[in-house]
């Protein structure tokens, strides 16, 4: 049956299936239910106003923004806890996190990481490629172009953060971040998260051992114990910790298996505000379902801690909930405290940290060193685009090598080799100057202002 | 085949399923437990757990799973599962070589952070890849003797000795249990020293999950 499967989707190249207004694969409609609510024109008009009032906060591109966060801040915090109108989402996040200075002050580099780099994780990603978002459509297709953005943000980042390389769950944020910008911003974006712009909300959460995560999950434990005792004890006794339910929570920030519009609400506060609303999304999740988690034994205690019911996971339930819940100065005292215990490991994530700042320089210093070698930058941008078909496709054809040693069940047709040729679909000459690198550009930055729904 | 509740049980056993990343361990776990195979799973993050009943020489023996990521970068969350478990599935992947020159690293990884007793089982999954196989089963066989491990081949898409790596690690482990029983002292398997994960005579049959369905 499996097989037949996996014939089928080969077969398809693009998979006509109902999708949610995310893109997510759509479950097969069970009752009538399945009949698509239209928004009252009350809810539209409310949308609109609050479109309205984000734009003029934000200015023409973002002109304003920074201004606005320095005189109203709480406005600003406000505003993003109602969640970010979707279609400003991309913009709004590139602005909050501070990606988008990167992006400016770092022309050239992404291109240069993906073209001309090679990073020992590639095998690894490329593993890991399609067992991300399998059920977006944006990255279902085999080598489409998602699968390909996604090792393309993965594989840049690996190589300019060779300490932290790729590790698994990564993949996961970088999908999110496609969904809702381009390769190039969303690689940016990955930096603004996990090296700091404004600041580093995840910074160290991927170093070896995983320290970060380890002192997150034990402060949630101590969290959970302090503000829900009952379950907290409850837990103790049935021998459940975080890390048998919360690492994904941490490590992907909720985009790993919870409900899109909710994952995408918490990545709003998330980039604003920093790692304290997981705790407390975490906390909300808890005291939501205190009452029956609280009844459960071990195993149906595990299973509930994963599979939280509907209801639980609304954003306009859950989140008030959410951001009624005190941490921050806990968690500055547990931070002190452990970071007394665990002096050493403090140390030397601080050292890392300094590292990582002389990384970014020491990139950005790369790349204006290989500009001033060129003599011409415009004969030097055509002359890139030319070879670039060559470059860009290295990737693919391990990429698509790999595939084919991966051809389950041996079923792979001979017709498919011809994918396998011209892994970008193009041939040479499409990608030359006149008129065809337009056309390349799509197929290797394939989602430029791409926007769900 | 009709099976008792899910929890009524004689025994519970812990047993970890580790292996390089991608091998196969969450399908193994599924076509185990719910005898499904999902071409389209994502990459594990930290653990996932799962338990199924089955009766293993002629005792009720409840199996309690638990399914780690593969990369090294999270030994450091999946080491802690290690402890107290009975059994480990070290699992590879018969088309891709690396996998299993790792899996000296892996039980390395055992020794360090496992009960010594452990029941180490080592599964060469992805056998329906006839054709990419690059891993003779004689080498594999002779390396898990060497080892003093139980070796088999199995293919959780296809079904193949899934069924049997489960079954056959865990009648060692029964055997193990009840021969220290029986020399600990009476026959009677209520006077096993256990840790926290070996529950026994575990009489707790209040509340009943859908079965998993066998095969």
């Amino acid at each position: 049956m499996e097989k037949k499967f996996v014939d089928d989707d080969e077969l398809r190249p693009v998979p006509l299936v109902k999708v949610d207004r995310f893109g997510f694969v759509k479950p097969e409609v069970k009752s009538a239910d399945g009949i698509v609510k239209s928004r009252s024109a009350f809810e539209n008009d409310r949308e609109e106003r609050r479109i309205r009032k984000w734009r003029k906060m934000i200015g023409v591109g973002g002109s304003d923004w920074k201004h606005y966060v320095k005189r109203k801040p709480h406005v600003v915090r406000r505003r993003i806890r109602k969640g970010i109108p979707d279609c400003l989402r991309g913009l709004v996040w590139q602005l909050i996190s501070g990606s988008r200075d990167l992006l400016l002050m770092n022309p050239g580099v992404y291109e240069q990481l993906v073209i001309y780099e090679t990073s020992a994780s590639e095998l690894d990603i490329i593993r890991d490629i399609s067992r991300t978002f399998p059920s977006h459509v944006f990255f279902q297709q085999r080598h489409g172009p998602g699968q390909r953005s996604l090792y393309n943000v993965l594989k840049a980042y690996s190589v300019y953060d060779r300490d932290v390389g790729y590790v698994q769950g990564m993949g996961f944020l970088a999908g999110l971040l496609l969904l809702y910008m381009c390769e190039e911003d969303a690689f940016w974006l990955m930096v603004a998260l996990l090296k700091g712009a404004v600041h580093a909300p995840m910074e160290g959460l991927y170093l070896a051992g995983l320290p970060l995560v380890q002192q997150y999950l034990s402060q949630f434990e101590q969290l959970v114990r302090e503000h829900l005792p009952k379950l907290g004890e409850h837990f103790t006794q049935e021998m459940i910790n975080p890390s048998m339910y919360a690492s994904q929570w941490f490590i992907t920030v909720f985009s790993y298996s919870f409900p899109f519009p909710l994952a995408l609400r918490i990545w709003d506060v998330f980039l604003y505000e920093g790692v304290q609303i997981v705790f407390k999304v975490g906390l909300a999740l808890l005291k939501y379902c205190h009452d029956d988690l609280v009844k459960l034994p071990f195993e149906k205690l595990i299973h509930a801690l994963r599979n939280f019911p509907e209801d639980a996971m609304n954003p306009d339930t859950l989140l008030p909930m959410a951001y009624s819940i005190k941490v921050s100065k806990r968690l500055e005292e547990m931070n002190q405290e452990y970071q007394k215990k665990n002096g050493k490991l403090a140390e030397s994530h601080a050292i890392y940290q300094r590292s990582l700042r002389s990384d970014v320089k020491l990139c950005i210093s790369l790349v204006w060193s290989i500009k001033s070698i060129t003599l011409d930058l415009i004969s030097y941008w055509f002359f890139l685009k030319k070879i670039s078909f060559f470059f860009v496709s290295q990737p693919f054809i391990l990429f698509c090598l790999y595939d084919l040693m991966e051809t389950k069940g041996g079923k792979k047709k001979s017709s498919s080799t011809i994918f396998y040729e011209a892994p970008l679909g193009y041939s040479i000459e499409d990608v030359r100057p006149h008129g065809g690198i337009k056309k390349f550009k799509s197929a290797a930055y394939s989602n430029f202002a791409r926007k769900p729904s | 085949m009709a099976r008792r509740p899910d929890e009524e049980y004689d025994y519970l056993f812990k047993v970890v399923l580790i292996g390089d990343s991608g091998v196969g361990k969450s399908n193994l776990l599924s076509r185990f437990t719910r005898n499904e195979f999902c071409l389209e799973s994502k990459s594990t993050i930290g653990v996932e757990f799962a338990t199924r009943t089955l009766q293993v020489e002629g005792r009720t023996v409840k199996a309690q799973i638990w399914d780690t990521a593969g990369q090294e970068r999270y030994r450091a969350i999946t080491s802690a599962y290690y402890r107290g478990a009975l059994g480990a599935l070290l699992v590879y992947d018969v088309t891709k070589p690396t996998t299993f020159e790792n899996v000296s690293r892996w039980l390395k990884e055992l020794r360090d952070h496992a009960d010594s007793n452990i029941v180490i089982m080592l599964i060469g999954n992805k056998t329906d890849l006839k054709h990419l196989k690059a891993l003779a089963t004689e080498d594999a066989q002779s390396f898990a003797e060497k080892e003093g491990l139980s070796f088999i081949e199995t293919s959780a898409l296809e079904a193949t000795n899934v069924e049997k790596a489960f079954q056959t690690i865990l009648a060692e482990i029964y055997r193990i249990i009840s021969k220290k029983s029986l020399s600990s002292n009476e026959a009677a398997p209520t006077t096993i020293k256990e840790g926290q994960t070996l529950v026994v005579g575990a009489q707790d049959s209040s509340t009943k999950k859908p079965c998993c369905s066998s095969s």
